[in-house]
Order: C-alpha cells, then sequence, then structure tokens
C-alpha cells in the first residue's frame, strides 16, 4: 500500500511506514496528514500488524517539522479548529493500543519529533538532532507537543527545549529521555525491527494491555491506575484460562 | 479610561522600578528585567521586607507589562539559602510568608523567568528557582531542601513543585534526608536545565533571556501556559488546550511575521501583536 507521501509496508507482523517526501526533508502536509491518517488507521484495523515503526526517507531527515510553504493557505481559524478535530491524527495516533516505534534519523525537528512522541519507543542514529522551533516562528507546537514532550522528559526540561528553541542532539536527548536508545546511522533500522519483533513475539494482547495501562494510567490518580491495572492483569489472566 | 489590557511587548519599560530594600535591585537591560538578590549581609536569608520587596518587584514588572523575560540571580557566589526564621514560625499563623508571596509572584510571571544561581541554595532559594521556567547553575552552586531537618515543612511550593521537576523518587530523597547535592547531580535529576563554569553563569541568563526576548511574545505566553496548564490535565484535555491556544495565534500578526520571515529566511521582527 501506497501513499503520495507516505509508504506503507509490512514484513511479517510490523508495519514500516515511511515518510517519504525526502526533496522536502519529509515536511509534513496537508497531503502527509492525509496520507498517514489513511496508514495509521491501517495499522489500527489490520489484525495482521502488531507493532508498527515511523522512519523518514532518504539521507537527511526523519521529518525537519511542518511545510511551511502551506502556512499562507491556513484557512479562518474557525475552519482550521473544525478540520483539527475532524481528522484527528494525533488523536489517532495516540489512541492505538497496538505499540509504535519511531527511528529517528538527521532531522527530527518541530511537527517531526511531535509525531515521535506520538510514539512509544523513540530510538535514533548518531546523526539526529531534536528542536521544536515554532515560537521563533511566532506559533505553539499544534501536534500535540506542548502536552506529549513534558510527559516525556518533565515539564522543565520541555521549557527549555520550546522557550529557548535550541536543537539538541542524540547523546542529550539521551540523556534526558527524549529517546529511548542511541545507534549508529547503520545500526538504525535493524534496531527498530529487533525491537519490534521482540514486540511481535509476544501476546498482543497482553503487549497492548501494558500499554494501555502505562499510558492511561499516567492520566489517573495512582489509585485510579492501580484499579485499571487490576482489570487488565484480570482480563489477561481469564484468556490464559480460557485458552 | 479603564483598564488596558496587558499586551506583552507594548507597554513601556520604566525607568526606575521600587527598590523598597537594599537587598532586593531591580535593572532593566533591554526588555529583559533583572532582579538580583544581594543577602551576603544575612547569609543568604531572605528576610521579611525582602521577601515583600521580591513579591512587589514581580508584581510591578508583571503590572508593567512590558518585559519579555525576567532573570532573577543573587550577587555573584550567591542566590538565597532560606527565610527568615521569624517568618517559618509565624506561617501557621498566618498561613503566608513574605517567602511564599514572592515565589507566587515569581510563578505568576507572564513573561519567562530564568534563575541564575551561584552558590549554596536551599530551603526557599530552592522554591523561588522552582518557580522559575528556566534554571541555569555554576559547577559550584549547591542544592538542599532541609526543612524535615528543622521539624517544619517547606511551605513555599517545595513539596509540589519539586517532585513536578525532579519526579517524586528523586523530590523524596531530597526533602526526606535534606542532603546537598551539587550542580552535576542537580543536572543529572533535571533541577537545573545547563550548568556552566563559575563567573559564567550571570552573563549566560542574560544571553539566554535575550534569546527569549527575539520569540514571539504571544507564542512564548501561550507556550508557557500550554506546557504548565496542560500537566495539570488528561492528556486529551491538554491536546484541546494546545489546539485552542494554536488557533488563537492564527489571529495574531506576528504569526505572519514568523511565517514569512522563515520564507524570506530573514530574522523575524515580532512586535507582541
Amino acid at each position: 500500500m501506497s501513499f503520495p507521501t507516505v509508504v506503507y509496508e509490512k514484513t511479517g507482523g510490523i508495519a514500516w511506514l515511511t515518510l517519504n517526501r525526502p526533496e522536502r526533508l519529509n515536511a509534513f502536509s496537508v497531503q502527509m496528514r492525509d496520507d498517514l491518517y489513511q496508514a495509521m488507521t491501517a495499522v489500527r484495523d489490520d489484525p495482521e500488524v502488531l507493532v508498527a515503526v515511523l522512519k523518514g526517507a532518504g539521507d537527511r531527515a526523519f521529518c525537519a517539522g511542518a511545510d511551511l510553504t502551506e502556512f499562507g493557505t491556513a484557512p479562518s481559524p474557525v475552519i482550521a479548529r473544525q478540520v483539527r478535530w475532524e481528522r484527528d491524527l494525533w488523536g489517532l495516533i495516540l489512541g492505538l493500543s497496538k505499540p509504535l516505534i519511531a527511528a529517528a534519523h538527521g532531522f527530527c525537528l518541530g511537527s517531526g519529533l511531535e509525531m515521535s512522541l506520538c510514539c512509544d519507543l523513540r530510538i535514533a542514529s548518531d546523526d539526529a538532532r531534536f528542536g521544536l522551533p515554532e515560537v521563533g516562528l511566532g506559533i505553539i507546537p499544534a501536534a500535540g507537543g506542548s502536552q506529549t514532550l513534558p510527559r516525556v522528559i518533565g515539564g522543565a526540561r520541555a521549557l527549555d527545549l520550546v522557550l529557548t528553541g535550541d536543537y539538541i542532539d542524540a547523546a542529550e536527548a539521551h540523556r534526558i529521555g527524549l529517546v529511548n536508545r542511541v545507534t549508529t546511522r547503520d545500526a538504525l533500522y535493524p534496531t527498530a525491527e529487533s525491537l519490534a519483533q521482540r514486540i511481535a513475539a509476544q501476546d498482543p494482547v497482553v503487549v497492548q494491555a501494558a500499554k494501555l495501562a502505562v499510558n492511561r494510567g499516567l492520566d489517573l490518580p495512582l489509585a485510579e491506575g492501580m484499579a485499571l491495572e487490576a482489570q487488565y492483569v484480570e482480563l489477561t489472566l481469564s484468556r490464559r484460562k480460557r485458552g | 479610561m479603564g483598564d488596558t489590557p496587558k499586551t506583552p511587548g507594548r507597554g513601556r519599560l520604566p525607568s526606575a522600578l521600587p527598590l523598597p530594600t537594599l537587598a532586593v535591585t531591580v535593572a532593566t537591560e533591554g526588555r529583559v528585567v533583572v532582579i538580583t538578590l544581594d543577602l551576603r549581609d544575612s547569609d543568604g536569608i531572605l528576610g521579611t521586607d525582602d521577601g515583600a520587596a521580591l513579591a512587589a518587584a514581580c508584581e510591578s514588572v508583571a503590572n508593567d507589562g512590558a518585559a519579555l523575560a525576567l532573570v532573577l540571580m543573587g550577587v555573584p557566589g550567591t542566590f538565597c539559602s532560606g527565610e527568615t526564621e521569624a517568618t517559618e514560625r509565624g506561617f501557621l499563623g498566618q498561613l503566608d510568608s513574605p517567602g511564599a508571596a514572592a515565589v507566587r509572584a515569581l510563578a505568576a510571571s507572564p513573561a519567562p523567568v530564568i534563575a541564575a544561581i551561584d552558590g549554596p541554595v536551599s530551603g526557599l532559594g530552592v522554591e523561588l528557582a522552582l518557580a522559575c521556567d528556566l534554571r541555569i547553575a555554576s559547577d559550584r552552586s549547591t542544592f538542599a531542601m532541609p526543612a524535615l531537618l528543622k521539624g517544619v515543612l517547606p511551605f513555599a511550593g517545595g513539596t509540589q513543585r519539586l517532585p513536578r521537576v525532579v519526579g517524586r523518587a528523586h523530590a523524596l530523597e531530597l526533602l526526606l534526608l535534606g542532603d546537598t547535592i551539587d550542580a552535576a547531580e542537580a543536572h543529572r535529576i533535571g533541577l537545573v536545565n545547563r550548568v556552566f563554569p563559575a563567573g559564567d553563569v550571570h552573563g549566560k541568563a542574560l544571553m539566554l533571556a535575550g534569546r527569549l526576548c527575539e520569540k514571539a511574545p504571544i507564542a512564548t505566553r501561550y507556550l508557557r501556559e500550554a506546557v504548565q496548564k496542560g500537566m495539570d490535565l488528561t492528556l486529551d484535555q491538554g491536546l484541546r488546550l494546545e489546539a485552542d491556544l494554536y488557533f488563537l495565534i492564527q489571529t495574531t500578526a506576528d504569526r505572519t511575521e514568523g511565517i514569512r520571515s522563515f520564507l524570506e529566511r530573514r530574522k523575524p521582527e515580532f512586535r507582541g501583536e
């Protein structure tokens, strides 16, 4: 399955989604939003897919941010807001129960970084650069970054990145917990594949229960999170008895 | 007449802001307001009048509305090591203290605040720093939350902001043991964002503040609101807040200027409108 700006491939239980505008550093465009929406819907609905990997085509970037050449044609704020929630790509990705891995190389900026933050695991090659330059352009992140980033690295570190717009390298991203692992460029996709295979080898219901327990639990007071965990344990145990 | 809404970057910088005590001085450098604490005579302890003066200074900068960034620093080698004993004893009776009021005023700043730390920081000093957006420190700085050793609790937000900045486990360790940590450890656990050699930190703070001033003021303010308020919301609610603020920004001239300047490959000139 292929879209104008996203390549979608399936090998085993792994879906590979490749942002494919290398001549524009994979800049996130309206077309890419629509393509990703379809590709992520396929990840959600295809029972053969157990885990997905998101990566960028070309040598230079995972995704260098939003395609600003489209910003001049933006509809009115009222229409833009309506469209945002009619086709809620970020909500779709964040709501997936299947695990997602972002494999980032080169520039991972703005919406690119935000896209990776919608994934569960982030691995990066040592040439990766991360940053949120929005405030320097007179706007704020709008692909969830102001919410997902502090939940991953904490509010204090998030404010440093978004207020200054500074770029950080893969080592610093690893130190502050923005990425889970750093590899050489050559090892990036093999590492992503081996992680994905290890996840795909587990019981998918247990994997998804674990992901949802963590992600939903983070929104809850501890006691309610513990209750949610107990429900998921119950669910997975009852399956084992039946099976 | 009537209240004119405060637009960041639209007010006039006052030539002189109130200087009620010698320990708290306020200076402006461009669009940056620098508040300096000089607590050398009191061994780093913020007196009752000093706390009130610091709160008043923050409120005055906020009301004026012209500052695009704030720096809170001590004179070289110092920051703040706590509040006077009298204030701490009295707090149960009055449920507040001038130091706590200063922390509140800092946290409420409409412009981003940088704490520039150089030297030993403890108790209220840590709480003042925690109320800021960014904390940078010299490599000779040390940090401690010793309230429990004195049989009291931190009461200027330390039990709430510290875990939100460094996480519950690190916060409990600092609060329960009262141990002093050095700048490297503070950096490792995320209590400070950046560490510089002694002697550099105040200059770096001004440089960083200058860079914050180059950003779009409304986007900066909304960004802080989205991050800070969003952390108290569920992810779903936070995403709503972010999107609404984003669409509101679409009505600003600064957004147009930001996008245009990027496409024209030049530096943007934001006006806060």
